[in-house]
């Protein structure tokens, strides 16, 4: 509370405009990116390991940059991919920290950066052809996975001849899961009901490696 | 526990997000509390009309007077299908982003009143049914966000050429391009106050 009251009142102090966001110069202000990408996950277990093929990602950043260098983000990234019958959707709702890659030489044609982000978010497993034996009698359509995030990324700003900003990234994330639930849909549009609801005692999580591209919006 | 903290702590840092915006347009435009607050208030009207349009049986079913004051103060993840949290948000998220765009609104500007609109409908239009969405919250701003971002170039591309059906498929990507331009409407309240009544004369010129 504290914070957002520290945060209200200096709403109402001196915050310059926007300017743009290029390679060489990180204008202080909000900047927006998006793009997309592939992603190769690792279902990692105590007692196993299931690697995915490569599957396909959406990525949105808003932050706030500052003092040249640095960012504070808001980051949301939508994971998709399928191991036999089964999709896999991972979000990953992030707060990020970016920064320049320190004593690397940054031009106005590319700048590398890097960042390290935390969160939490939710893993959605989709039976596409019905539940699997386990939850073959509850009629489950698909199964819930929450947990805590982190990860790292390594990335390059670069521009286009007409000016565009745009930017590769290369991260790695671990998504380690504390709680399962059991989900039934009557009905695309009905209520989902949750059918058990546990903690996970096992060691879980999905590793993944990410590589995105997108435009630096403003 | 842990997990209640982080959330709390990234529904703060989006709140301060918000925040740092009013108090930008605050000092930008003299007169924002009234245009910005006319937007903001005829997309929060728009959004309890589809609300109630379009979730009537659970609201029904589900809606009660004990969700909606209990409801804001304990948001979570939503199980809601990918349909909804990702299609359905986007494409809400989406129309905010145009529609400010359409009222002049830069594209930071737009942006950040998106996810105000979002955070308006996840605390106290939605809470009447359901506890407030993490994923909600961040997928309609920030994916609507681009989507809108994508969609606003394509449909002035459109908007530009001498054919009809060109035409319209512009106004189709983006209806709010139908409306009048920001500053050619003004909305005008005259009180009136004689001996027993008091009201107010609203006039809306565009």
């Amino acid at each position: 509370m504290e914070l957002l009251i520290s945060l209200l009142v200096a709403a109402f102090t001196s915050v310059p405009a926007t300017a743009g966001l290029t390679p060489s110069s990180w204008e202080e202000g909000f900047h927006f990116a998006s793009g997309f990408g592939m992603n190769s996950p690792v279902l990692v277990r105590e007692s196993s390991k299931s690697q995915f093929g490569l599957g396909t990602s959406l990525k949105s950043d808003f932050g706030w940059f500052f003092a040249e260098d640095y960012a504070i983000e808001a980051g949301a990234t939508l994971v998709f991919n399928a191991i036999e019958s089964t999709l896999v959707w991972d979000t990953l709702l992030t707060m990020g920290f970016r920064f320049r890659i320190p004593y690397v030489p940054a031009n106005d044609r590319s700048s590398p950066y890097g960042k390290v982000f935390v969160g939490r978010g939710p893993t959605v497993v989709i039976f596409q052809d019905g539940p699997p034996p386990p939850y073959q009698e509850s009629g489950a359509n698909r199964l819930q996975l929450e947990g805590n995030i982190a990860g790292l990324a390594l990335g390059v700003l670069g521009k286009t001849l007409d000016g565009q900003t745009w930017f590769a990234e290369i991260a790695i994330s671990g998504h380690v899961f504390d709680r399962l639930d059991v989900i039934k849909n009557e009905g695309d549009s009905a209520s989902p009901v949750i059918l058990s609801t546990a903690t996970i005692e096992e060691y879980t999580s999905l590793q993944t490696l990410h590589l995105s591209f997108g435009l630096i919006a403003f | 526990m842990a997990q209640c903290r982080s959330s709390k702590i990234l529904i703060v840092l989006l709140l301060s997000l918000a925040a740092l915006l009013i108090g930008r347009e605050g000092r930008a435009e003299g007169n924002w509390p009234a245009s910005r607050g006319f937007n903001f208030g005829l997309v929060y009207v728009s959004q309890w009309a589809v609300y109630l349009a379009t979730q009537s049986t659970t609201i029904r079913d589900e809606g009660s007077f004990h969700n909606y004051v209990t409801n804001p103060f304990s948001p979570r993840f939503d199980r809601d299908t990918l349909e909804f949290n990702v299609i359905k948000h986007t494409l809400a998220g989406g129309s905010y982003f145009l529609f400010y765009r359409s009222r002049d609104y830069t594209r930071e500007e737009a942006v950040l009143w998106t996810a105000m609109s979002s955070l308006a409908f996840e605390f106290t239009i939605e809470t009447l049914t359901e506890r407030p969405s993490y994923q909600d919250i961040f997928v309609t701003p920030m994916f609507g966000s681009a989507f809108g971002l994508a969609i606003e170039p394509m449909s002035n591309y459109f908007l530009t050429r001498a054919s009809p059906t060109a035409r319209a498929l512009g106004y189709l990507l983006n209806p709010f391009r139908l409306l009048p331009r920001a500053r050619q409407f003004d909305l005008t309240a005259t009180p009136i106050v004689r001996p027993g009544l008091v009201g107010a004369r609203l006039a809306w010129s565009f």
